[in-house]
């Protein structure tokens, strides 16, 4: 982990794994987190969380937590939305839009099928 | 950026980076004096460089990377649009102040863009943040408080709501 060095790390650091702990804890199954650094936010990051956010309303989901973080160093895969399942297991998609993102929550969110065209790969 | 309502995206990301509990944010469009005036306001922990090194790109608070784009972005927006852009301490509410002018008429000037789309996003993933917002245009203003005027039980169901009442309330120009 990294070292926690300002009163903000500390922040982030709660808030994330208050997020790690819903989910292990069962309040919710699965966790979405979309990249909003100033890469993530130029590429379209806004539309892909406004899709989450109005397909898990639609679908009236609520064990599905979202949060946002910032640039992880991919800049070049954004927009990036990152799913997390119950056991820790992440999948990292790339280079999102509307579209991209509907596809994901009704087959990965809704489904638990892996949309593996639109995974980052190494 | 496409337009200003990203560049208050990326704003409100940096006053959650600091730990903020409560931003205000202030939108001015006078066309009288043909200016548009942008202040973001926090309480979190504030500047922790000098204003003049937090403008450069090449300067940045994080350990995992070597550029700082957001402000230097937005202040190169505001200078090629007839404006400026300064930052230093809230007044109002201790933390950091963003404040960004811009000429209205300037061919340059990027497009205000969607406010509800911005507040919205923020408040899905922020709900124990309050966002408060001002917005004036002609005879329009919206004041507006994330913690007054929704329900943040479920963050989801708060973010469309903010959507929908800004939407609503504030017709902003281009």
């Amino acid at each position: 982990m990294k070292k926690l060095e300002s009163a903000e790390d500390l922040l982030k650091f709660r808030d994330r794994s208050r997020a790690e702990i819903d989910l292990r804890e069962g309040s919710k199954d699965i966790l979405l987190t979309v990249h909003m650094g100033t890469c993530g936010i130029a590429a379209g990051a806004r539309d892909v969380l406004a899709t989450i956010v109005e397909e898990l309303g639609a679908a009236g989901i609520s064990r599905a937590g979202v949060q946002q973080t910032g640039c992880v160093g991919l800049c070049d895969q954004e927009p990036m939305l990152t799913v997390t399942d119950k056991s820790g297991a992440f999948f990292r998609y790339g280079r999102l839009d509307r579209a991209k993102t509907r596809e994901i929550i009704l087959n990965h969110v809704l489904r638990g099928t892996v949309v593996n065209e639109y995974l980052i790969k190494d | 950026m496409h337009d200003l309502s990203l560049h208050l995206l990326d704003l409100l990301e940096n006053s959650i980076a600091a730990g903020s509990s409560i931003v205000a944010i202030e939108l001015r469009v006078d066309p009288d004096a043909d200016r548009l005036r942008l202040v973001v306001d926090d309480d979190g922990s504030g500047l922790t460089a000098q204003p003049d090194e937090a403008l450069n790109p090449f300067y940045t608070t994080k350990s995992h990377k070597h550029v700082g784009l957001g402000l230097s972005l937005l202040q190169a927006a505001a200078e090629q649009s007839g404006g400026s852009m300064s930052i230093g301490s809230s007044p109002e509410l201790g933390g950091a102040r963003v404040d960004v002018s811009m000429r209205l008429s300037h061919i340059d000037r990027p497009p205000i863009g969607n406010l509800a789309a911005t507040v919205s996003t923020m408040v899905s993933a922020h709900p124990q943040v309050e966002f408060r917002g001002r917005f004036g245009w002609e005879d329009q203003n919206v004041d507006f408080s994330t913690r007054r005027d929704l329900n943040l039980e479920d963050p989801i169901a708060a973010s469309m709501e903010a959507y929908k009442i800004l939407n609503a309330s504030f017709k902003c120009p281009e």
